[in-house]
């Protein structure tokens, strides 16, 4: 580990070397200062180089409501807003236990409702996203033995305010608690803070720990600022379990309750966890097929089996080619999958073939794997929508469609067994934050991957000259949730604009984006509208849409390299719904 | 009435009339290393064009120079810029006026802007510029009578020397002192300080006479008089005899200055410190009362006399832990000072405490020297006290400059500790 | 030059920003507008760091220069 004198060397260093950075603004109730260093360090490492800028402490509305302040000067690109119960009520831990419940409960709701009308206002001000400390329990309170099973205790409340700041910052767009509490107890509350530098300078984290606390900031900034990793890349031999399943045999795989097999089997369940999580799992292995199936299938021990895995890539090819394989299967850019593989040649050749793909530097010693993943930015997600909980069971939905595709005679005969419901609807409060990540994520079928902020997508649901649509999707095989998201802006007269059409590119090939078009026509004439005009601008991801508006009647009404704008009047019978699926509109929110 | 500096206002004019010789022309050469053909010799000067040897510019300028140190402004003026323009060559047996005449007062800065002229017995022009100068208050009180013409009348004082800095030779007289705990450190300085100042010195000690006496010989060794005064304050015995043996050798004793200390002793005043603020009380306060009952009768006789208790920082603000019986002995012989100085003052007796920080003595030396450091970087001076600092302040009290204190307890701490 | 002595200036260094050259044996605070008390924060920790040693409340204070600091280090046993 680097000694405080070396971070603030290497600090210097990485500052002078002109990696491009973000600027992160921090407010706090402490001197925060200290942190530069560390935070230079730590981010620089995660490959998201921060350059920090800290606010006076204990100045929250000061900076934050004036428009002119030194904070907004800086124009940030995130901000940190810790704000500490003691800092702000120092009294509050001592005369706590004098109070009534009711009154309890409203002192120290106070610093909440303080905390949370800082962020209202900073989120007025910027569009950058919000990282908001909880509160960790205070450390060593006289006579506080038993405060944790008082349901009136400090440590009580403060975890009914870790829930309702969760709760308020879930309704504030791009505000996300950052895990201050948990920091704390990792370190250990009693550890956590050197009372010599607290009493010197206000400096809350000891020196030991400084790097810790700006590696979980820096983490964050990066979860909410990048966009996250989609899938998980395994290799199966030394990595999933111990042995070569070729040479072994199934029985004679490490994996177990026991050492060594444990470190294997808690590898595994971390795995299933990300799983849960919303990320695909797939298998790129040096193996013969049917070997692995069976030891999948068969290892009494296994905790991922087939089912868990989107996809299987076992055979004698390149890893590469495997990755591109898994890419194109689980029709995801190769820029979002994470490699992992115990094998250092394997890793290299990855690397050097396919350099967007994120590698995982694994340790030689495999109680080392959960450390070496920890610290992956794109592994935190800073909200976890049905969509993404449901996803990894979505795709396996899709394998039993793909069966049915493949015994279907045709198309229509295939699409008709699906049983295709279509809910439509306009935005509303259940559906805004999965619309607004799917604006934010989608590249593939999007005709104009426009990103815009919740706060945008809320005002124009609001306005009278617009509409925000979506369309949500089941069918025989399972619910595949809200797949479509169209913006309409009124243009002029009764010439609408489709500002925004996008889809989830996993429904493609299923007409779900003529029953879209039809349903956005058909809100276009209820406002009146003769026209709809459309727009494509090309990035590399979407080419599968580059036709789109030109197989749909439209005629090409100017072009650039940067844009081509369509025309198509609303005749009475156009656009159709697609007979193959079922029409649900959805009214209120 | 119209704004004056030092006495002086707009119009004022001094002037000094004086005859060039080769004499003058051969001193001014000798002294400033100028001698140019044209200045010393009649030929040279002819080759050039002039008819006599040429005196030197800055000569006739010199004769400014005296006006305005001497009489106009005089003493207490600093001299800031001055520009002067030669309009023509003097020679021997020109008789030269020199004049100065204040052409601007500037209250505010103390500041006098001066006219300069220099003419000929014919009343041609030889030179004429302008010089700016400052009053300094303080050197501004010593006045000179001078023998030249003054156009407006001042009133003029005795004449007295202005002290200079860090001369160190022995310069006036004073009465004779006594020094105790003279013998080393800050009170050693302090008696040397006293002897540079023209006082006799007594250096009192209570242990290591050998030391006493290098350090008297280092004294006489500079031209100072000075002698050691052996006696053991913590005794019960009187010092009458001893003090009547020094008197009828140095002459009454005009001062006592009580810089003698007993060892240091580190203890917390919680534990048993009785004895040692006992020893401390002896030495510092019956020491003082044991010494000035014997020299009282002689300053009040002398309606003069100067004495000084030397303190300690630690009476300014919290003390040190584990010094409580140096604290409190200290603090007796403050109240002890204070007490003094109202009863003595109708006696003309001035009674004063004298108060340095940690001081680079012997004694600090069993301070450690991150403590001196870390103490020095507290100081707003930024370092810490040197025995001389003490022994000036000391011995102004004992001279002139302290005839009007009494009763102060002066910090000599670099700054506010 | 002690190493001792070496060292410390390297710390005010990498503190400081300065480069060590400018870090005179005697260097104090005062010649320093950036050794303030937050760089006194900091310094605490780089010397801990550097040397192994835990120092007092007190011995922060004493951070004011460059022989203070080697002073107190001597004093913790360092050499």
């Amino acid at each position: 580990m680097s000694t405080p004198a070396e971070i603030m060397r290497q600090a210097r260093t990485l500052k002078a070397s002109g990696v491009p950075t973000r600027k992160l603004a921090v407010l706090s109730s402490f001197t925060a200062g200290f942190l530069e260093p560390s935070l230079v360090v730590e981010s620089h490492g995660l490959g998201f180089a921060l350059s920090p800028w800290f606010g006076p402490f204990n100045q929250f509305e000061q900076l934050v409501l004036s428009p002119a302040s030194e904070l907004w000067a800086q124009q940030p690109d995130a901000l940190w807003i810790a704000m500490r119960v003691e800092d702000v009520d120092p009294r509050l831990a001592s005369e706590l236990p004098a109070l009534d419940a009711k009154a309890a409960a409203e002192r120290v709701g106070r610093v909440r409702a303080r905390l949370v009308s800082v962020v209202k206002a900073a989120r007025e001000k910027t569009k950058a996203p919000i990282l908001v400390s909880n509160f960790a329990p205070p450390s060593a309170v006289l006579g506080g033995l038993f405060d944790a099973g008082a349901p009136g205790s400090l440590p009580s409340l403060l975890l009914a305010e870790n829930a309702a700041l969760a709760r308020e910052l879930d309704g504030i767009a791009s505000a996300h608690v950052f895990d201050w509490a948990g920091v704390v107890a990792a370190v250990g509350a009693e550890r956590f803070t050197d009372p010599r530098l607290w009493h010197l300078g206000r400096v809350v984290c000891a020196a030991a720990h400084q790097p810790r606390l700006a590696r979980a900031v820096a983490r964050s900034a990066a979860a909410v600022s990048l966009a996250a990793l989609e899938g998980v890349v395994l290799d199966l031999d030394n990595t999933l379990w111990g042995g070569v399943l070729g040479d072994d045999g199934v029985g004679g795989l490490v994996l177990g309750d026991d050492h060594p097999g444990s470190v294997f089997k808690q590898f595994q369940l971390a795995l299933l966890g990300l799983r849960s999580r919303g990320f695909l799992l797939a298998i790129a292995s040096k193996n013969e097929r049917a070997t692995v199936l069976e030891a999948l299938a068969s290892h009494p021990e296994m905790v991922l089996r087939q089912e868990h895995f989107a996809a299987i890539e076992a055979s004698w090819d390149p890893k590469p080619l495997a990755l591109q394989r898994i890419a194109q299967q689980l029709n995801l850019g190769v820029d979002s999958l994470l490699f992992v593989d115990d094998n250092p040649v394997e890793r290299a050749t990855v690397r050097a073939a396919l350099p967007q793909v994120q590698v995982v530097e694994l340790p030689a010693d495999p109680l080392g794997y959960l450390d070496a993943l920890k610290d992956v930015p794109g592994l935190d997600r800073p909200k976890l929508l049905a969509e993404d909980k449901r996803r990894a069971e979505m795709y396996r939905e899709d394998e039993a469609r793909e069966a049915l595709e493949a015994t279907a005679s045709d198309v229509g005969e295939f699409l008709t067994k699906l049983k295709m419901v279509a809910q439509v609807g306009l935005a509303g409060p259940s559906t805004l934050e999965r619309i607004h990540q799917l604006i934010n994520k989608t590249n593939q079928f999007n005709l104009t991957t426009r990103r815009y902020e919740l706060d945008e997508v809320k005002r124009v649901a609001a306005s009278p000259e617009g509409r925000v649509a979506w369309l949500r999707l089941s069918d025989a095989y399972g619910d595949l949730g809200l797949v479509c998201v169209g913006i309409l802006k009124r243009a002029s007269g009764t010439r609408w604009e489709i500002d925004t059409l996008l889809m989830s590119c996993r429904v493609m090939g299923r007409q779900v984006e003529d029953a879209f078009l039809a349903y956005l026509g058909g809100l276009v004439r209820e406002a009146g509208g003769t026209e709809l005009l459309g727009v494509y601008r090309p990035t590399p991801k979407s080419t599968p849409v580059k036709d789109f508006y030109d197989v749909r009647g439209f005629t090409v009404l100017a072009q650039s390299s940067a844009e081509t704008s369509y025309l198509r009047a609303l005749s009475p019978d156009w656009p159709a719904w697609p007979q193959v699926i079922e029409r649900v509109e959805v009214k209120g929110p | 009435m119209s704004e004056s500096v030092g006495g002086w206002s707009v119009g004022a004019s001094a002037e000094h009339t004086f005859d060039m010789t080769e004499a003058l022309i051969d001193q001014y050469a000798a002294l400033s290393g100028d001698f140019n053909p044209i200045h010393m010799k009649k030929e040279a000067a002819n080759a050039s064009g002039f008819p006599r040897r040429v005196a030197h510019g800055w000569l006739s300028g010199a004769f400014l120079f005296r006006i305005v140190g001497m009489t106009l402004p005089g003493p207490g003026v600093l001299v800031q810029s001055m520009t002067l323009d030669w309009k023509q060559p003097l020679f021997p047996g020109d008789r030269v006026t020199a004049k100065v005449t204040v052409t601007k007062v500037s209250v505010a800065a103390q500041v006098l802007v001066l006219g300069l002229s220099g003419t000929t017995a014919t009343g041609a022009l030889a030179f004429s510029g302008t010089m700016t100068v400052q009053m300094s208050n303080e050197l501004a009180k010593a006045t000179v009578a001078a023998p030249a013409a003054v156009s407006e009348a001042r009133t003029a004082a005795e004449v007295k020397p202005v002290v200079v800095p860090g001369a160190r030779t022995i310069t006036g007289s004073g009465p004779p002192v006594l020094v105790t705990g003279g013998a080393r450190g800050i009170g050693r300085a302090i008696a040397e300080e006293l002897a540079r100042r023209g006082h006799p010195v007594a250096l009192g000690y209570a242990t290591g006479a050998a030391e006493a006496e290098s350090a008297a010989a280092a004294i006489r060794a500079q031209g100072g008089r000075a002698v050691t005064f052996g006696f053991d304050l913590a005794s019960d015995q009187s010092p009458r005899a001893a003090l009547e043996r020094l008197a009828a050798e140095l002459g009454p004793i005009g001062g006592l200055v009580h810089a003698a200390t007993p060892s240091l002793d580190r203890a917390a005043a919680s534990e048993s410190v009785l004895p040692s603020v006992e020893r401390y009380l002896k030495v510092y306060v019956g020491g003082a009362l044991s010494l000035l009952e014997v020299l009282l009768p002689s300053m009040k006789a002398a309606k003069h006399g100067r004495v000084v208790f030397l303190g300690t920082s630690a009476l300014f603000g919290a003390p040190p832990p584990n010094m409580a019986a140096y604290v409190t002995g200290k603090s007796a012989l403050l109240g002890l000072m204070k007490s003094l100085s109202v009863e003595l003052g109708p006696s003309g007796i001035t009674c004063n405490m004298v108060s340095p920080g940690l001081t680079v003595t012997d004694l600090t030396r069993d301070t450690s020297p991150r403590q001196q450091l870390a103490e020095a970087q507290r100081i707003p001076l930024r370092r810490l006290a040197q025995v001389q600092d003490t022994a000036r302040v000391v011995a102004s009290l004992l001279g002139e400059d302290g005839a009007f204190i009494s009763g102060a307890h002066l910090p000599v701490t670099g700054g506010p500790v | 030059m002690s190493q001792v002595n070496q060292r410390v200036r390297q710390l005010l260094s990498d503190v400081l920003g300065v480069p060590v050259e400018q870090i005179g044996e005697k260097a104090t605070r005062d010649d320093f507008q950036n050794w303030d008390s937050a760089a006194n924060v900091q310094l605490l920790m780089a010397i801990e760091g550097e040397f192994g040693v835990t120092l007092s409340v007190d011995d922060a204070a004493d951070l004011l220069s460059v022989e203070l600091i080697v002073a107190i280090l001597t004093e913790r046993g360092v050499s």
